[in-house]
């Protein structure tokens, strides 16, 4: 009985340390970075990091390919850091800029990629300043696109990814007209009172964000740099 | 002994060598033939009774997660309806909201449909009269156009199957490609065009032609709010570039006219009408239509189409009244009240002083409804005394479906309570605690044991979150303690429907009997004991389809075909109306209400992306996936 149980013993624990080995397919080690940059300023363009642009990779080798995607960071930047080493097809989707073409990119080890685009709006001189309570944000809009710009807002979140997609606290206004250079100039002003918000809390610090839509088939937000405001 | 061995072990080998020839050819002995099946009529009935149980029927065991005839064993799922993916309705646990694994039906839709083929095959080799040949070819076009439809609103254009598909060893040639949308949707119609046509009056549970046309009514108003709405909403992808998503409006005009027709054809030459059109109370108007939920036999006139579930049982019964009724009335079951509809839903309905607006629930002298930041000393607070007479100006049809707080149910008050106000002001709402004024305690949910009070606790998950209880089909007779022992039916196609339909074809096509269309949506309104008509807006016709088919599995798909979904759900939360016992000053004390967020729920916002399934399996099947 004793030897039946050490044999028992013996053949379960071979089994498990057999099992523990790890099949023989190679971990992804190539990876995908970069910056989406303006054309002409050659600054980052600012991205919402959740529901906002994404970055579409299509791998090759395979008849029916399901199509990766990429987020952005909030500042524009993107990074992918596992990825298998191949050849991808990349495509920009859901874009805050005028669409560019799919590019074909050999991806092996990590491989930088800057996307250098024409954003649907500029955010110009803009400047979030708090009074009593009430911030107050006043900018002005360039285009680069003949439609028109859809609407404008300013966003107040708990941290520094706040957008449309990611806030607490939005006040928008509906614009539907083309901005500068088509039509005048105009300064855009904004604001949030921070006392009747129910989600902003007094004495608290908050991050707030212009932003502002463009109307194209399935456009994002252009946005300015969120600002650091406590109440 | 070893040549007997031998000879033994030869005789024996012999034997297996021989016997064995036939083996792969004997016919199973636990399968019917086709001929055997289809030759006898009551065989074909049973076969079509099967193919009914899989119709994509969303009743009373539909659930979007789990989907259809979710009633077998211990069917634990936590009760999560359509409904609570609407702004209508909270669960009384945890937020939920519409993701990729919801909604979906695939395979057991093509496996229906398949079904359907192989009889729509056999049907012209039966041995049978021509009449009831085209009566059996009108139901199973009935049955495969409502799966399509099922797939059609789901996932757009799908693969159209007409005949069963043959398997000769080449995989390939398995592989159909989507039909596009516009396509997917006549085949719809014309489905139903074949039922009208070939059914009779009336056929029990089975379809008729007036359920043929009901089906095509709602499928035509789908398809022309798809085509109208579709176009804002921004999808791209090479679904949408092939048109195997999406509908160019310019079809919307035909589509619409297509469901005035059958609507129409419903309303002038079909034998019904509305249960108890003409109430002489609300009290009576709102029994009237509890009734008609509960039991919707008791309703010939107005059900066109009912799912029956006869008896209770795993299989068969379903489970509304152990998971949806209040707590109180819970009767030893330990997961009552996750239904919980919420103040948007009974802001809707209207008030019998004011029709022809929602009638936004005031609780404050200064009338601000938009204020949902809870309880303000600041702000003064309309006291009632017994928190029904809050109610009663309302459409009898919220007392219908919902139980409101302090109303009886089943003999006894349900006692929905927040929380108190101390005499010092002080609020304590949401947070178990008692408190004693004189020679009383006062407890903040209405009573000390959980037993006894059906709101806001969150002792077991059982107490609605929003001050209001679930009551539209549920029985008034005892809960019984276990799995799928309800068997209330469920009217799928219904007269009010129809009338609903027309009148937003028409408000949204300018096609059509305006005149009709405004009696249609009084009609219903009338059954509620309104006794002002209202002018015929989209804004009247939503709102009373809302509050005349609340809960019946329609909502979320109203969402869908116009495409508000997105809007409606954009970082949105949904609100509970909260009655709290004002103890400050002196008694006998009064119940104040408080517009407040519903605790637990957060902004939630809907992807575009989800108006669409996913198609499963696009590796295999090569099919071009949704976005």
């Amino acid at each position: 009985m004793n030897k039946i149980k050490y044999i028992i013993i013996l053949i379960t624990s071979l089994g498990s340390l057999v099992s523990c080995e790890l099949d023989e397919m190679q971990a992804p080690n190539a990876g995908l970075y970069g910056s989406i940059l303006d054309d002409t300023t050659g600054e980052l363009i600012e991205q919402d990091i959740i529901r906002g642009g994404e970055l579409e990779l299509r791998e090759f080798g395979y008849e029916n390919v399901t199509p990766q995607f990429m987020n952005y960071q909030v500042d524009g930047t993107f990074r992918d850091s596992k990825l298998f080493a191949n050849k991808y097809k990349v495509f920009p989707l859901k874009t805050n800029f005028h669409p560019i073409d799919t590019m074909e990119v050999d991806i092996s080890g990590q491989t930088k990629l800057d996307l250098v685009v024409s954003p649907y709006i500029r955010i110009l001189n803009p400047n979030i300043t708090m009074e009593g309570n009430v911030i107050t944000a006043t900018f002005t809009l360039n285009q680069t696109g003949l439609g028109n710009v859809q609407k404008i807002g300013l966003y107040a979140g708990a941290d520094k990814n706040v957008g449309e997609p990611v806030r607490l606290v939005k006040a928008e206004q509906n614009v539907n007209a083309p901005v500068a250079p088509l039509n005048p100039q105009t300064t855009y002003t904004i604001s949030i009172d921070a006392n009747s918000e129910q989600d902003l809390k007094i004495g608290n610090l908050y991050f707030f964000r212009i932003g502002a839509l463009y109307d194209a088939p399935n456009a994002r937000f252009n946005y300015a740099t969120a600002v650091e405001i406590q109440l | 002994m070893k040549t007997i061995k031998n000879i033994f072990f030869i005789l024996v080998f012999s034997f297996i060598a021989t016997s064995c020839n036939d083996g792969l050819d004997l016919l199973p002995t636990d399968k019917i033939t086709a001929d055997e099946l289809f030759g006898d009529p009551a065989g074909t009935k049973l076969y079509l009774a099967d193919l009914y149980n899989r119709l994509p029927i969303e009743e009373l065991t539909y659930f979007p997660q789990q989907g259809f005839n979710f009633n077998a064993g211990g069917p634990n799922n936590g009760g999560f309806t359509s409904s609570m993916l609407t702004q209508f309705a909270h669960h009384s646990e945890r937020n939920t909201f519409i993701n990729g694994g919801q909604l979906n039906w695939w395979d057991d839709a093509f496996k229906l449909i398949r079904d359907v083929n192989l009889f729509i095959d056999i049907i012209p080799s039966l041995d049978i009269s021509e009449s009831e040949r085209a009566l059996y070819m009108g139901e199973a076009s009935f049955i495969r156009g409502f799966a399509y439809f099922g797939l059609a609103k789901r996932y757009g254009g799908v693969p159209i199957i007409l005949s069963p598909q043959e398997f000769n060893g080449d995989p390939e040639s398995l592989k159909v490609p989507r039909n596009t949308e516009k396509e997917t949707w006549d085949f719809v119609l014309s489905e139903c065009d074949i039922a009208a046509n070939s059914l009779g009056e009336s056929n029990g549970r089975r379809a008729s032609k007036w359920a043929a046309l009901a089906l095509k009514s709602r499928a035509a108003l789908y398809a022309a709010s798809v085509a109208k709405y579709g176009g804002n909403v921004g999808l791209t992808g090479e679904a949408v570039n092939l048109g195997l998503i999406g509908l160019p409006e310019s079809v919307a005009a035909d589509y619409y006219q297509v469901c005035i027709n059958a609507s129409n054809e419903i309303m002038e030459n079909g034998p019904y009408s509305l249960y108890k059109p003409n109430p002489g109370s609300a009290d009576e108007a709102a029994e009237n239509l509890r009734s008609m939920f509960e039991n919707p036999n008791l309703a010939p006139e107005e059900a066109i189409l009912i799912k029956g579930r006869t008896i209770p049982g795993d299989n068969y019964g379903n489970n509304y009244d152990i998971w949806f009724g209040p707590a109180q009335k819970r009767n030893g079951w330990p997961h009552p009240g996750r239904y919980c509809p919420t103040l948007e839903f009974a802001d809707l309905f209207e008030n019998y002083s004011n029709p022809g607006a929602d009638g936004k629930i005031v609780t404050t002298v200064d009338g601000d409804t938009e204020n949902y930041n809870g309880f303000d000393p600041a702000r003064q607070y309309i006291h009632y005394g017994n928190p029904v007479d809050f109610f009663a100006d309302k459409d009898a049809r919220l007392r219908a479906t919902v139980v409101l707080p302090m109303s009886e149910w089943k003999g006894d008050i349900m006692i929905y309570q927040a929380g108190f106000i101390k005499p010092d002001g002080e609020p304590k709402i949401e947070t178990n605690t008692s408190i004693k004024v004189g020679e009383q305690f006062y407890f903040t949910y209405g009573t000390e044991n959980p037993d006894e009070h059906s709101g806001f606790d969150s002792h077991g998950g059982n107490m609605s979150k929003t001050g209001f209880g679930f009551k539209k089909f549920l029985s008034t007779d005892p809960v019984v303690p276990g799995w799928n022992r309800s068997y209330t039916d469920f009217a799928e196609f219904r007269y009010a429907e129809v009338l609903l339909n027309y009148a937003e074809a028409v408000v949204e096509s300018d096609l059509g009997n305006a005149t009709n269309a405004a009696n249609a949506l009084n009609a219903t309104r009338r059954r509620a004991f309104h006794q002002t008509d209202i002018p015929l807006t989209i804004e009247n016709v939503l709102r009373e389809r809302t509050v005349e088919l609340a809960f019946e599995n329609k909502m979320i798909w109203d969402l869908m075909r116009r495409r508000t979904y997105h809007t409606t759900f954009n970082n949105t939360r949904k609100h509970a109306l909260k009655p709290v016992l004002d103890l400050r000053g002196t008694p006998p004390y009064e119940y104040i209400f408080i517009r407040d967020r519903v605790r637990g729920n957060d902004p939630q916002t809907f992807d575009i992306n989800e108006y669409y399934r996913n198609i499963p399996g696009i590796g295999l099947n090569g099919l071009v996936p949704n976005p």
